[in-house]
């Protein structure tokens, strides 16, 4: 098989990790298609970095397959790590170099890696050459670790929760970094978020994680398509959610409840319907919210 | 939990319970088992001349033909000498760690660092600092006095200057002060501990000082002052540490990134990272470690006058001091190579082997280096006082220096190369098995001493010994095999760096086995030498490297 020309750029099947007693992963299969930007979602704990650990190698899947570019990480690392650029949540650099240290170092690993464009890069992050890794700042760290990840222009960008903890013009560099590597044709973004107007702005492809399993999966805008926000009002005052099959969360109170159903537009109507309610308004509900209603779902 | 202080104090137990266990594990051992020990030798702690007359009878053994084996009878002799003050000093030394109340920083790589969320508590600095320092008094004073009380000590000139309670806890108050005054500058910080340490251990100024009541109350009175003042500015996050000059700030601030200095290799990139990652601070420890008696001699003799001359048991400590210096930073450094930046490193694009081999080729520059700045302070030495008793203590002929200096480099390498199997493992409980296998092999000693002075068993154990060793080396040589060949397979090594890592062990055993041969061919040594530097170089443990590292790598 010519692995260069997989199809796609991260395939996962029926992958499986176990820590102790908890599943992390449950029967994960996932395709990453070359030259998308994938969103990966999911609450805390739902199993993300589990996912992108078996994506890099650090983790060996218990059942199932791993594949990045065809190569397997754990039997090839080499092969893997040398076309993927990582951004850590952890921001694990050696607190003991200096940034342009730690430049030098790491284009030694990557014929691919461009001076000039990490030199550009540097410059537009504001990172001083001599200055240590241990005395920069949270959002300086993030900065360091995006600049060797990007500078040797890697075919996959891996970006575990690139965004967290850090403030709007940092957020912004990133989001930037990742549309310039989408603008480099073929090569491809997989990040982690909580912040979901960030995937919902940037990403092409997403898949939502609860609990170790893949609830959802799809381009971004037919998820947006399958999901359906409406606002339901009730004759009499509801002391508690009413029940209404086909629909994944409720929320509001008294006469009047917003529920968010899955594709089932006109059987969550018919329910709403039998359950005394009826449709006052409807609309396209943003991934912030299809997210709150699975986790809901997913916790009842 | 009701009050702070019962909660800080459950915290401080919490966090060093397996040590304070080992102390009091340490104390009842000793109090309960030593003086039996102690009378089976013929060995009497309590007599002022105690060390004389045990060494007189040992000698004397020996003479008899009872003793065939010296070496390891001198060891046990060792342990009676100086075990129960050894085990007083290291458990008063942990206490006052404890009681600095410091910790490791993984992400600073900060080893003595105060934690700071004892600040976010709502507790004040007097009561924080008056919990540490009693609390501190007080643990000192009862343990020291359990060693006193319980523990019979072998009294002789050298261990006097510790046997001195006030001396502990001006050691305790000073440690506070240098940790929490100086909290803004860890290197400052760790030189001056160090110091302190080498005082307390090595100088022989310390039974001075504990001589001195004016001297041992003004140093109490300076460290506690310090250690108050230190805590409240390091609260309120005064003493920030220096700011560069001016001039300097801006140099740097200017700098270009230097874009012509690039590796060739990856490997070569690896290389510098473990050198400067740990082998450089290593060789740098090692470099200061062997330059302090030196510098000390050169300030105690502008202060005396150009006509000091140290005395002959001083030099011959000192010898004993530098020689142990690489060997004890490689075996300490050994047990925790490599824990830091690990997330970081598994992330490189390089195989195993590759780390592997960059890890055991700065363990052989800084193994190297180290031993070169020791041999050069050993070759000072002769100039600042009697020599003579070294050259007694230790008759080597010079020729024999060609197996003994390559032979110390090579040990002080070992630790680092067959150790780092089991720390790169991942595990915490392989992670400490080289400590395991440290407390093993001297507890072996041990028991050989004990037996040997049986000479019905030594006759029959001593042939024994050549026919151990094959069987061990075809154990190192199967296991060797084994290993070299799951790597190739799995691609964890290159046939080269196989081919390489095999030619160097050649190399090795041809260097050292050639003059073993022709220095020892007419004694019976002659086998178990050559089988014990076979045995010696690490092999197996350097094929099961990669394996555990990629065990880690890929959980």
């Amino acid at each position: 098989m010519n692995t260069s020309a997989a199809p796609h750029a991260v395939e996962t099947a029926g992958l499986c990790r176990k820590f102790g007693s908890k599943l992390a992963l449950n029967q994960v299969s996932l395709q990453v298609r070359r030259g998308r930007v994938f969103g990966l979602v999911g609450a805390n704990g739902a199993g993300k970095t589990t996912l992108i650990k078996h994506l890099l190698g650090r983790l060996k899947a218990q059942s199932g397959s791993v594949r990045v570019f065809g190569f397997d990480p754990v039997a090839d690392p080499v092969a893997v790590l040398s076309r993927i650029g990582y951004l850590s949540e952890n921001r694990d650099l050696p607190g003991w170099m200096r940034v342009d240290e730690l430049l030098r170092y790491t284009a030694a690993f990557y014929p691919k890696w461009d001076p000039a464009y990490a030199e550009e890069l540097r410059r537009q992050f504001g990172l001083e050459p001599r200055a240590k890794i241990k005395t920069l700042s949270r959002g300086e760290n993030a900065k360091a670790g995006l600049l060797i990840a990007l500078a040797y222009r890697p075919e996959l960008l891996l970006l575990d929760e690139p965004s967290s903890g850090l403030d709007p013009v940092v957020r912004r560099d990133i989001l930037e970094a990742i549309i310039r590597t989408v603008a480099d044709e073929g090569r491809t973004v997989l990040f982690s978020s909580h912040l979901l107007e960030e995937v919902e702005r940037v990403a092409d492809d997403m898949a939502m994680m609860f609990n170790g399993r893949v609830v959802l999966a799809g381009p971004v805008d037919e998820v947006k398509e399958n999901h359906h926000r409406l606002v339901l009002r009730f004759d009499s005052p509801q002391s508690s959610a009413p029940k209404v099959p086909g629909v994944l969360s409720l929320t509001g109170g008294g006469q009047e409840w917003t529920a968010i159903c899955n594709g089932k537009r006109d059987e969550a109507v018919a329910a709403a319907a039998r359950a005394g309610g009826r449709v006052v308004a409807e609309g396209s509900p943003s991934l912030d919210e299809i997210f709150v209603a699975w986790a809901g779902a997913k916790s009842e | 939990m009701h009050t702070p202080a019962a909660a800080l104090t459950w915290e401080l137990w919490r966090r060093h319970r397996t040590r304070l266990l080992a102390i009091v594990g340490l104390v009842l051992g000793f109090a309960l088992v030593y003086p039996s020990l102690c009378a089976r030798m013929g060995f009497n702690p309590s007599s002022p001349n105690a060390l004389d007359e045990f060494f007189r009878n040992f000698v004397a053994r020996k003479g008899s033909g009872l003793s065939l084996l010296p070496f390891l009878q001198l060891l046990y002799a060792m342990f009676l000498a100086g075990g129960p003050a050894l085990a007083m000093i290291l458990t008063l030394l942990l206490m006052t760690w404890m009681f600095t109340f410091t910790e490791f920083d993984p992400k600073t790589r900060e080893v003595m660092r105060f934690p700071a969320r004892l600040f976010t508590l709502p507790v004040s600095t007097p009561f924080l600092f008056w919990w540490l320092w009693l609390g501190g008094m007080a643990a000192m004073a009862m343990l020291y006095g359990s060693w006193v009380y319980f523990v019979p000590q072998p009294r002789f000139f050298e261990i006097e200057a510790y046997q001195n309670w006030f001396a502990w806890m001006t050691f305790l108050a000073l440690a506070q002060g240098l940790a929490w005054a100086l909290a803004a500058w860890p290197n400052t910080r760790m030189v001056l501990l160090l110091a302190l340490l080498f005082a307390l251990l090595i100088s022989p100024a310390w039974s001075d000082i504990t001589r001195s009541p004016i001297l041992l109350t003004s140093l109490f009175v300076l460290g506690s002052a310090l250690a108050r003042v230190g805590l409240q500015r390091m609260r309120h996050g005064q003493w920030q540490g220096w700011t560069w000059p001016r001039p300097f700030a801006t140099l740097f601030a200017r700098t270009e990134l230097r874009g012509p200095k690039r590796f060739a290799s990856p490997a070569q990139a690896q290389l510098w990272f473990e050198w400067r990652r740990s082998a450089r601070g290593l060789c740098f420890i090692a470099a200061v470690l062997a330059a302090m008696p030196l510098v000390l001699y050169l300030v105690l003799r502008v202060v005396t006058g150009p006509r000091l001359f140290l005395r002959a048991d001083i030099i011959l400590s000192l010898a004993g001091y530098l020689v142990v210096i690489p060997l004890l930073l490689h075996f300490c450094f050994s047990l925790s190579p490599a824990r830091t930046d690990v997330s970081f490193l598994m992330l490189r694009p390089l195989t195993n082997g590759q780390m592997m081999m960059a890890m055991l080729k700065t363990a052989a520059i800084s193994a190297i280096f180290s031993w070169l700045v020791v041999w050069a302070a050993l070759a000072a030495l002769p100039a600042l006082g009697d020599f003579g008793e070294v050259k007694k203590a230790a008759p080597i002929p010079p020729q024999y220096l060609t197996i003994i200096l390559p032979g110390l480099i090579l040990v002080s390498w070992r630790f680092i190369a067959v150790n780092l199997c089991f720390v790169w493992s991942g595990g915490r409980q392989l992670a400490g098995l080289p400590v395991l296998m440290m407390v093993a092999l001297y507890a072996g000693a041990m028991a050989l001493s004990v037996l040997s002075r049986n000479p019905a068993f030594w006759n029959s154990f001593w042939p024994l010994v050549p026919r151990l060793l094959v069987c061990l080396i075809a154990a190192k040589f199967l296991l060797a095999f084994l290993a070299f060949r799951l790597c190739l397979k799995c691609g964890l090594l290159a046939p080269s760096a196989v081919l390489g890592y095999l030619a160097v062990w050649t190399l090795l055993a041809a260097a050292l086995l050639i003059p073993t041969a022709i220095l020892l061919h007419a004694t019976p040594r002659l086998v178990p030498g050559l089988l014990g530097i076979v045995l010696l170089i690490p092999l197996a443990r350097i094929g099961f490297c990669p394996i555990t590292l990629a065990w880690n790598r890929h959980k």
